[in-house]
């Protein structure tokens, strides 16, 4: 079972990353290029300061980072942009993130966490700390974590593309302040997690 | 239309094979923890709402 979700969200990935390119060209590959590498950067943090949750043992794993935790943060990145677009005719990007832009992501990603959650429980994929508040198997902290660490990624992605035209430094810059940003948002969301008891 | 719309299909998919898999259709009650997503994503296959006539 866990080897076939495994295989089905990578290969919906590949065809995200593949319809992000077709549907916004370069703009769409450098977005979609850096959430990957921001869940890769951000679930290897997770996983070796053990901080928020673990994983079962999988089958496809770099190193200690199971695939699966690295590359959802880009599938559920990228069906929010495009169901944004559809939505409400707003495009994400590079351009600078409306209000209602932030809350239609928002209300998105704590549906995609509802869906998540429960079914990576049931299915014992993602074990999260042991007293973790829980409603109808949904950890609560999910409802904000996975929000927040979108409309981050989106502002620190728009930030850099609109300062910085696409290259190498474009690259590094995107790099450095992805990781920056993604392991301060899981130091933060631990601590507001404990601090609050959820 | 499909292509374009590729990742929300993509979702719907995913959405009703968790269903299956969980057994849903057999009185679990964690079928209401998919209710927002699938509404959200029916919306999102419906499209954007028309602009009124004057």
């Amino acid at each position: 079972m866990h080897l076939f979700l495994e295989l089905v969200t990578l290969g919906a990935t590949i065809l995200c990353f593949w319809h992000a390119v077709r549907t916004r060209g370069a703009e769409g590959g450098w977005l979609f290029a850096s959430a990957l590498f921001m869940g890769f950067f951000r679930e290897g943090f997770v996983v070796a300061r053990d901080y928020l949750y673990g994983y079962a043992d999988l089958t496809l794993m770099i190193g200690r980072v199971p695939v699966i935790g690295a590359i959802i943060w880009s599938y559920c990145i990228w069906l929010a942009v495009v169901w944004v677009e559809r939505v409400s005719g707003e495009r994400i990007g590079t351009a600078r993130l409306t209000a209602r832009a932030c809350a239609l992501v928002a209300v998105f990603l704590v549906a995609l966490a509802c869906f998540f959650e429960p079914f990576l429980k049931l299915v014992d994929m993602a074990r999260w700390q042991t007293g973790t508040w829980k409603v109808l198997d949904l950890p609560m902290i999910a409802t904000i974590g996975y929000p927040t660490m979108t409309l981050l990624f989106l502002w620190i992605f728009g930030a850099v593309a609109r300062r910085v035209p696409a290259g190498p430094r474009r690259g590094a810059a995107l790099a450095a302040a992805l990781a920056f940003g993604s392991a301060a948002h899981v130091v933060v969301l631990q601590a507001l997690k404990t601090r609050i008891g959820w | 239309m499909f292509a374009r719309w590729l990742p929300l299909w993509l979702l719907a998919g995913m959405l009703a094979t968790a269903l299956v898999i969980e057994g849903a259709w057999y009185g679990t009650l964690l079928w209401q923890t998919k209710l927002p997503l699938a509404l959200l994503l029916l919306r999102g296959l419906a499209g954007p709402r028309r602009p009124e006539r004057a």
